[in-house]
């Protein structure tokens, strides 16, 4: 605003506030007419006054713009479906997708680098004692220990159970691409599986006994700690061992619980249902459900 | 653009009672009788046709959706209250994405000589020169309602451009008249001040201008 009014010359305060409202009839008679009266003597609020009111009719006669076509409405057009559309294209739509997207991401990165501290605490301590000194009894595991490992995969397990008995099961059981390749290695190197192929031999020896129909249960019997780790008793699932389907073989042959040993390295399978590893996959698929939900928002206009 | 309100009411009555049973035909009765002024507030508002024509479209689309429960109220300001929130999302959706900035849109509409669409009023008496030069005033004139902040912007252009009162301006944006007052009042000095630094001077009788 100009500053050209800055000394009250007429009677009464300046109604430069107030102009517009009096240009459009919007006072009561008594705001009306001291306005009135004020522009009378005051120069500047009198040109002010003027202005404003020239622009109004400026605004005023703006051409009325022709519409290019016809919006009247069609059976389709009023369907239910649009309203989705049209409701994803509300501009909040974006910013919550994307926030939800990011946290579950996060909390799942946290929950793995717990799995993958926790892991690697144990694995230490697994490597120290004689994994696989007895094989067959590292094989028999308790039915914990197997639907464990199964499912919690995580990155870090390592357990010096290389003994990659089912190489072609590793693949399935495996949540992850990593523990996969992991999972290949570790079918390699059956005895020596201690340090670095242990991670993936846990996973490995899991999803061979599921693989197997009549085998319940798998030999890892320390898999348990929040990150399934199947220990020692993976080592020892070696078809040379067993012979024929390595894990049932185990089972038949070995029905007493061989934990003893294994469950020296990893404390025993708390219970059956894999908490971790159902958490840890309900966040990445809500993760990426919400941030393609973001995307999809994004690009509908928001 | 407001007179004809006050004919035939009583048709749009029976239109406006069959509409709200489902009547999809005397919904387009009543879309046919107000969508050049939602279509004209739209481009006031988003100055840019085709967005002016999407919304415009929405807003009826929204409008058929919602007419179960409309009631109580005039249906201009019902329509027009739908309407605007629709511009205001699209504004608040633009300012997300930036990339089609506002100068970009106007610079096009200018290389387009003047206004896209067929300006109504168009004088025939009036030497093409003189049309040409209302025609880049009225261009700076949406440039300076662009300018302005999106509550004026809305309250500028339902009094000013639609010349609605105050009062239905107020029923419009869910607002009070003292709210309205001022709104109005700072959206025209910014005007002024736009049309000044412009070039041009609003003064009462004559649009002088120098260039």
């Amino acid at each position: 605003m100009s500053k050209r009014i800055s000394d009250n010359q007429a009677g009464g305060e300046h109604v430069l506030e107030q102009l517009s409202a009096y240009i459009d009839n919007a006072l009561d008679a008594g705001e009306r007419e001291k306005v009135r009266a004020h522009i009378e003597t005051c120069d500047g609020c009198r040109t002010e006054y003027r202005e404003l009111q020239a622009t109004k009719q400026m605004l005023l006669s703006m051409p009325v713009v022709r519409p290019p076509r016809a919006f009247t409405l069609t059976q389709e057009m009023v369907a239910a479906k649009p309203s989705l559309w049209q409701r994803l294209r509300v501009p909040r739509w974006y910013p919550r997708l994307a926030t939800g997207s990011v946290v579950a991401f996060a909390l799942l990165v946290m929950l793995l680098l717990g799995d993958f501290a926790g892991n690697r605490f144990l694995r230490n301590e697994r490597m120290a004692a004689p994994a696989y000194s007895d094989p067959v009894a590292l094989n028999v595991a308790t039915p914990d220990a197997a639907s464990e490992m199964r499912f919690s995969v995580t990155p870090t397990v390592a357990t010096q159970a290389d003994a990659v008995e089912a190489p072609e099961s590793t693949a399935m059981a495996m949540s992850s691409e990593v523990e996969s390749t992991q999972v290949a290695q570790a079918a390699q190197p059956i005895e020596p599986a201690t340090g670095g192929a242990a991670p993936d031999v846990p996973s490995t020896a899991e999803p061979a006994a599921n693989t197997d129909p009549a085998f319940a249960s798998t030999p890892p019997s320390s898999v348990n700690d929040s990150s399934s780790v199947p220990q020692a008793t993976v080592a020892a699932a070696e078809p040379g061992v067993m012979g024929g389907p390595p894990f049932e073989g185990r089972d038949s042959n070995q029905p007493a619980p061989p934990t003893e040993q294994p469950v020296a390295y990893s404390p025993p399978p708390t219970n059956d249902v894999p908490w971790a590893a159902i958490l840890q996959v309900s966040l990445a698929v809500l993760g990426v459900a919400l941030g393609v939900g973001a995307i999809i928002a994004r690009m509908r206009g928001v | 653009m407001e007179g004809q309100d006050e004919r035939d009411t009583g048709e749009e009555a029976r239109h406006l009672e069959a509409a709200r049973r489902g009547d999809l035909a005397a919904f387009n009765w009543l879309v046919l009788r107000y969508q050049a002024r939602v279509y004209n507030l739209c481009y006031r508002m988003l100055s840019d046709p085709d967005a002016a024509a999407d919304t415009t479209q929405d807003a009826f689309v929204s409008a058929y959706k919602a007419i179960g429960r409309f009631k109580g109220e005039q249906f201009k300001t019902w329509l027009f209250r739908i309407a605007t929130n629709a511009c205001l999302d699209v504004l608040r959706s633009r300012k997300r994405k930036p990339t089609q900035s506002l100068d970009s849109r106007t610079a096009e509409a200018e290389e387009d000589a003047g206004e896209p669409l067929q300006v109504a009023d168009l004088d025939p008496s009036i030497d093409p020169e003189a049309q040409t030069l209302r025609a880049e005033m009225v261009q700076i004139i949406q440039r300076g309602l662009d300018a302005l902040p999106d509550d004026q912007r809305i309250a500028l252009v339902l009094v000013d451009v639609q010349g609605l009162s105050y009062e239905e301006a107020a029923a419009i944006d869910g607002t009070n008249l003292g709210t309205v007052k001022s709104r109005i009042n700072r959206a025209r000095t910014k005007m002024r001040d736009y049309l000044r630094e412009n070039g041009i001077v609003p003064s009462v009788g004559e649009h002088s201008t120098h260039k």
